[in-house]
C-alpha cells in the first residue's frame, strides 16, 4: 500500500469528490445558519446584524417554551417506551427457530421503511373524531364523547407521539436482535447449568451484554426526537397553535410561514446543537458501562 | 438452537414456546394493523367506511386506486420520486466508495474520515435554510440538480462511515498483485476493490434509496414546483382536495407505501444491515 500512498496527489483524487460535495452542502451551510442566526432576516434582502437578539427573543417567547416542553415530552416518552418494548421483543424474536426469526423481523420492521408522510397520513385517518377506527372502538364500547384527538390541544401532543412511537419500535427490535445474535452461545448453555431460568437469563445476560447498544438507540431516539418533523406536521401541522409542535416544526413555521429567516436559523442551530451534544453525551455516558 | 434454556422441564418449555409465539404474533398483528386496515379502507367507498370501518371491502371498489393515480400525476411524480432517488443512489455510490477507499486503504490517519462522518450528526434542518435561500439567489430552487445536489450531500457522510468500513475489509494483497501486475491505481480500484465491495454497496445504495424515496422536508421546501413533485409530497396534498374522501386518501397512502415495502422485503438484508452498521457492537 506504501507504493499507492508515497504519490499522495494520486490518491486525493479519490476523496476529491466526496470531499468538495460535502464543504458546500453541508459544511458551509452551517457556517452560514450560524450567521444568519445572528441576523434580522427575511430571506431576500440583505441580512441585518443582531447579535445575539434572536437567541433572547427565541428563549423567552412562551412559546418557544412550549415547543421545548413537547420535545423533551416525546423525548421521555420515546425513551421509556422504545428500548424496553423492542428489547423484550427482540428477546423474543431471539428465542424464535431462525426462519421464524426472519419473519417477525420483517413484520415488525416493516412501518420503520415505509414513509413516515404515510404513516401520519394513516394516523390521521384513525384518529379522525368522526369515522376512524379508534374513535369508533370508543363509541361502541359505550364511551359517550370520544376525544378529538387532532384538534383538542390538551392531548394533540399525544395523538402525534402515537405514530412517532409506533413507527421506529420495530428499528430498534431489530438493532437489538442484531446484537443478541452476536452473542457467543456458550454463554447460555452455561446459564442453564447454573440452572437459570428465563428472567434470570434476561436481566443477568442480556441486559448488560446490550447495554452499549441500548445507549446507542438512546442516542438515536434523542437525535431522532429533535429532528421530528413529519408526523406534528402532517398530521396537525403543529397546532393547534404549538400545541404539538416539536423544535422542527417551529422552525418550519417560523421560517417559511413567518418569513423571519434568522429566527429560523437560530432555532435550528438550537437543533444542531442539542441533536450533537446529546450523541456526544451519551457516548461518554455509554462507555462507563462497557466491560 | 440459539439462547435455548435447557434448565426447564419440556413441558415448562413447550408451554413458554407456545406462549412465545402468541405474544409474538399479536405484537405482529398489532403493529400490521394501521397498515391493513388501510390496505382494506383503500378499497372501500365512502358508503362502505361509514357503516363499518372494520369490514372487508363489499364489493372491493377499485376506482379509489385508478381516481388516485390520475389525482397524484402518478406517471409524473412516481417518475419524478424514481429520478431523485437513483440518480442520488448512483453519485452516492460512486463518490463514496471512493472516499470510503481513501480513508481506509490510501491514508494514515482518522482525520478525514473523522470529519466525513461528522455530517452524520448533523441535521437536515439546519442545513436547509442557507441551501434554500443560496439556491433561489441562483436560481437553482426546484431544479432537479439543485435536489439531487442536496440529497448527495445530505448522504455521505452516511457512504463514507459504511464503506469505509468495508473497504478496510478487502486485503491489501489483492490490491498490491493488481498493482505489481500493472495496473494504475484507479484502475485497481475499478476492477479489484469495488466487486469485493458489493455487499457494502448494495447496503449503502438500498438505504439511500429509501430514505431519498420517503424524504418529505427537503422535496417539500425546495420542489413546490407541479412538473417536480414526488410522490411522497403529491400524496400528501391529496388532503387538501380530498380530505372528506377517505377511500381516497388511503389509496394514496397504499400507493405510497407499495415501492418502499417491495423493495424493502427484497433487500431486507441490505436494509438492516445498513441500519445496524455501528449502531451494534461487536
Amino acid at each position: 500500500m506504501d507504493y499507492l500512498r508515497k504519490k499522495w496527489y494520486r490518491s486525493l483524487i479519490f476523496v476529491i469528490p466526496a470531499l468538495v460535495i460535502y464543504l458546500i452542502m453541508v459544511i458551509i451551510p452551517i457556517g452560514q445558519a450560524i450567521y444568519y442566526s445572528l441576523c434580522d432576516w427575511n430571506g431576500i434582502s440583505t441580512p441585518t446584524f443582531l447579535g445575539f437578539e434572536n437567541y433572547i427573543t427565541m428563549f423567552t417567547n412562551p412559546d418557544f417554551g412550549t415547543v421545548i416542553k413537547n420535545t423533551v415530552i416525546s423525548t421521555i416518552l420515546a425513551l421509556l417506551i422504545q428500548p424496553t418494548v423492542a428489547l423484550v421483543f427482540a428477546f423474543m424474536i431471539y428465542r424464535c427457530a431462525e426462519k421464524a426469526q426472519k419473519v417477525y423481523r420483517v413484520l415488525v420492521f416493516l412501518p420503520a421503511v415505509v414513509a413516515a408522510a404515510s404513516i401520519s397520513l394513516m394516523f390521521t385517518l384513525l384518529f379522525n373524531s368522526e369515522i376512524g377506527p379508534v374513535n369508533q372502538i370508543l363509541t361502541s364500547l359505550g364511551v359517550q364523547n370520544p376525544p378529538n384527538w387532532l384538534s383538542d390541544a390538551k392531548i394533540v401532543l399525544y395523538s402525534v407521539i402515537t405514530p412517532m412511537i409506533y413507527q421506529f419500535i420495530g428499528y430498534y427490535v431489530v438493532i437489538l436482535l442484531a446484537g443478541m445474535q452476536s452473542l457467543p452461545e456458550d454463554i447460555f448453555e452455561s446459564a442453564a447449568l447454573d440452572g437459570a431460568n428465563v428472567v434470570q437469563v434476561f436481566w443477568k445476560i442480556v441486559v448488560p451484554t446490550q447495554a452499549e447498544t441500548i445507549i446507542m438507540c438512546c442516542v438515536l431516539i434523542i437525535g431522532g426526537a429533535m429532528k421530528a418533523f413529519e408526523h406534528s406536521y402532517i398530521m396537525t401541522w403543529g397546532g393547534p397553535g404549538v400545541a404539538s409542535s416539536f423544535l422542527g416544526v417551529y422552525m418550519y413555521n417560523t421560517t417559511f410561514q413567518g418569513g423571519k429567516f434568522g429566527m429560523g436559523s437560530a432555532i435550528s442551530i438550537v437543533i444542531m446543537v442539542l441533536a450533537v451534544t446529546f450523541a456526544i453525551l451519551l457516548k461518554k455516558f455509554g462507555r462507563k458501562f462497557e466491560y | 438452537m440459539k439462547g435455548q434454556i435447557k434448565s426447564t422441564s419440556p413441558a415448562m418449555q413447550k408451554a413458554g414456546t407456545i406462549a412465545k409465539y402468541v405474544v409474538l404474533s399479536i405484537w405482529s398483528i398489532i403493529t400490521l394493523f394501521p397498515v391493513v386496515w388501510v390496505f382494506m379502507t383503500a378499497f372501500k367507498d365512502n358508503g362502505q367506511i361509514f357503516v363499518n370501518p372494520f369490514a372487508l371491502p363489499n364489493p372491493a371498489v377499485p376506482s379509489n386506486l385508478t381516481e388516485v393515480f390520475k389525482a397524484v400525476n402518478f406517471g409524473n411524480t412516481f417518475l419524478n420520486s424514481l429520478i431523485f432517488s437513483a440518480s442520488t443512489v448512483v453519485i452516492i455510490l460512486v463518490i463514496t466508495s471512493m472516499s470510503g477507499y481513501y480513508c481506509a486503504k490510501l491514508t494514515r490517519g482518522m482525520k478525514m474520515y473523522s470529519f466525513l462522518i461528522l455530517g452524520m450528526m448533523m441535521p437536515a434542518q439546519t442545513i436547509l435554510i442557507p441551501i434554500f435561500t443560496t439556491y433561489v439567489k441562483v436560481g437553482m430552487n426546484n431544479t432537479r440538480i439543485g435536489l439531487i445536489l442536496m440529497y448527495v450531500g445530505m448522504n455521505i457522510a452516511f457512504g463514507t462511515f459504511i464503506l469505509t468500513g468495508f473497504m478496510k475489509g478487502v486485503p491489501d494483497a489483492v490490491i498490491e498483485s493488481g498493482v505489481i501486475d500493472g495496473a494504475s491505481s484507479l484502475r485497481a480500484f475499478f476492477s479489484l476493490v469495488i466487486p469485493m465491495a458489493k455487499p457494502g454497496l448494495a447496503t449503502v445504495g438500498t438505504f439511500v434509496f429509501l430514505n431519498t424515496w420517503n424524504d418529505f422536508l427537503v422535496a417539500f421546501i425546495m420542489a413546490t414546483d407541479v412538473k417536480l413533485q414526488t410522490l411522497n409530497l403529491a400524496c400528501y396534498q391529496l388532503r387538501g382536495v380530498y380530505s372528506s374522501d377517505y377511500g381516497l386518501l388511503s389509496a394514496g397512502c397504499v400507493v405510497l407505501m407499495t415501492p418502499a415495502i417491495i423493495i424493502f422485503i427484497v433487500f431486507q438484508e441490505q436494509v438492516i444491515k445498513g441500519l445496524t452498521a455501528g449502531a451494534v457492537k461487536g
